[in-house]
């Protein structure tokens, strides 16, 4: 137990510590602290906003015919796009009545913040939050790779699960992640912790509920995760396949109920079940949204390029390097993910982890946005953990010095993210440009 | 000082002159979305021109984005 507090008090140190100067004040994008006061004071919308980046903005018009519509004018055509999903030409609209705010990304880190948001009301702080759920990362994937040994899935010695711990806290992107506060990262974090206790419940499908819980909470976190599924229903069937019905009940019971309350919030907000208000996003991607949809073939392309691809820009002179608005390729935050491709053993669950990682991943693939803007490819924290697991199952040797090289490049991440612009290729065309001429 | 904390200076000393809500919103975005700062520097130049007194005020802003290369 020591050494999970331990481990707990380091993570807060070493996160607390690269946000020493975001501490003490609200993130610049606090969508989940304002949801949470918004909630305390009876409303699923929020007003007014902060900024006009990433909020769902709803418009209120009155049309010629005398009805009253909520909706968003699009901007590629001159239509209104009404809840419904009635397209008005923007000619009969007589009167605009104003704009309901909402935030539309998947509600469980809010909850997470009402703490902060009845102490600190609309200024509650969210990196304090932040920084206690990354430092929780930490206990829980010692308490992951613990149970993988318990189970005979791993064999790795208790110093090389220190390693790993440290692997995934500060080698990956989650470092970077942990130390913003902002809704996106905010989010990014909370997944990985959910992942985690995800994976200890599904090991042998020993803890059904747990899983269940685990899975609905993160799949109200960041979508894509609710495939996370495979995972257990591969556990089960390995491990509990005789008494599947009751391991499957106790499991869907908080899934089913998880699944609900998100239906029924959406529907609240948005008058369908399956729109969590992405749809009406104030952000630049809206022109692509109105095009492609928010998950579309057209992305692929441009997403696996950023996943995989995406080196340090080298100018020549200073800052000498430069990385791109979308990150860098996961291989290049965290090179210790290469040994993935050639593990030693392949435990039974092996197969299990890298369905269910390729099932997380396709969404974020086929998704609008890359991530932009981010040091490195953050959609992979969806499967980070399992990830890390399989590194942990398939035995091969990790040096320290790999492990260390990786903690170096995302240490230059978590210091420089969001404050030393001059290493990022942010502005004009940026976006546009994926990789640079 | 960082450029957000500049940035939140002057979104402050703005909140006191009627006219500035969308120059506010913009100065707030730019943090989120850096791709922004060309357009919110020629803005700030533009609001300088119009407002001398805030001018100091705001390349100070400007020098800051431009020190943090946005």
């Amino acid at each position: 137990m020591r050494l999970y507090a331990v481990l707990f008090a380091v993570g807060l140190a070493v996160y607390g510590g690269l946000a020493w100067d975001r501490l003490g004040k609200q993130s610049i994008a606090p969508q989940f602290v304002i949801q949470a006061d918004a909630w305390l004071h009876g409303h699923l919308d929020v007003q007014p906003v902060t900024s006009d980046a990433d909020w769902a903005k709803l418009e209120t018009v009155t049309l010629a015919d005398g009805r009253e519509v909520q909706g968003r004018r699009m901007t590629t055509k001159p239509l209104f796009r009404t809840l419904s999903g009635e397209h008005i030409p923007t000619n009969q609209i007589r009167q605009s009545k104003g704009f309901t705010w909402y935030v539309s990304f998947p509600p469980v880190p809010a909850v997470l913040m009402l703490p902060s948001a009845l102490i600190g009301g609309r200024g509650g702080n969210d990196v304090i939050p932040t920084v206690l759920i990354a430092a929780a990362i930490l206990p829980l994937f010692l308490l992951v790779l613990r149970r993988l040994r318990a189970a005979q899935l791993s064999t790795r010695t208790e110093t090389e699960e220190l390693w790993l711990v440290a692997l995934l806290a500060f080698g990956t992107v989650l470092f970077f992640s942990s130390v913003q506060g902002k809704v996106w990262y905010t989010a990014q974090v909370c997944g990985v912790a959910l992942a985690l206790v995800y994976t200890w419940a599904s090991i042998e499908a020993k803890h059904p509920l747990a899983a269940g819980l685990a899975l609905g909470a993160a799949a109200l976190t960041r979508t894509a995760m609710a495939f996370m599924l495979p995972l257990f229903l591969f556990e089960l069937w390995r491990s509990r396949r005789g008494e599947w019905k009751q391991v499957c009940v106790r499991f869907a019971i908080p899934v089913v109920a998880f699944a609900i309350a998100g239906m029924v919030y959406n529907a609240l907000r948005f008058h369908s079940p399956t729109e969590f208000g992405h749809t009406y996003l104030d952000a630049r991607q809206q022109i692509q949204i109105e095009q492609f949809g928010l998950a579309s073939y057209h992305y692929l392309a441009r997403n696996l390029a950023v996943m995989l691809t995406l080196l340090p820009e080298w100018l020549g002179h200073r800052p000498w390097l430069q990385i791109s608005g979308h990150g860098l390729a996961i291989w290049v935050t965290t090179p210790a993910l290469l040994l993935l491709l050639w593990p030693r053993q392949k435990p039974p669950i092996h197969r299990a982890l890298w369905i269910t990682v390729a099932c997380v991943a396709a969404p974020s693939l086929l998704y609008m946005n890359s991530g932009w803007v981010q040091f490195g490819y953050r959609f992979s924290l969806d499967y980070m953990a399992f990830l890390l697991v399989l590194l942990a199952i398939g035995g091969r040797p990790i040096s320290r010095v790999l492990i260390g090289v990786c903690i170096a490049i995302n240490l230059f991440g978590a210091v420089t993210f969001d404050r030393d612009w001059q290493y990022y290729r942010v502005a004009g065309t940026a976006y546009d440009v994926v990789v640079a001429d | 000082m960082s450029v957000e904390d500049k940035a939140r200076q002057i979104h402050a000393e703005l909140e006191r002159h009627p006219g500035t809500e969308q120059l506010r919103q913009e100065i707030k975005t730019v943090l989120v979305r850096p791709e922004h700062a060309p357009t919110l520097k020629n803005r700030l130049q533009e609001f300088a021109a119009e407002h001398p007194k805030l001018a100091g005020l705001l390349q100070g802003l400007i020098d800051e984005l431009n020190a943090a290369g946005i």
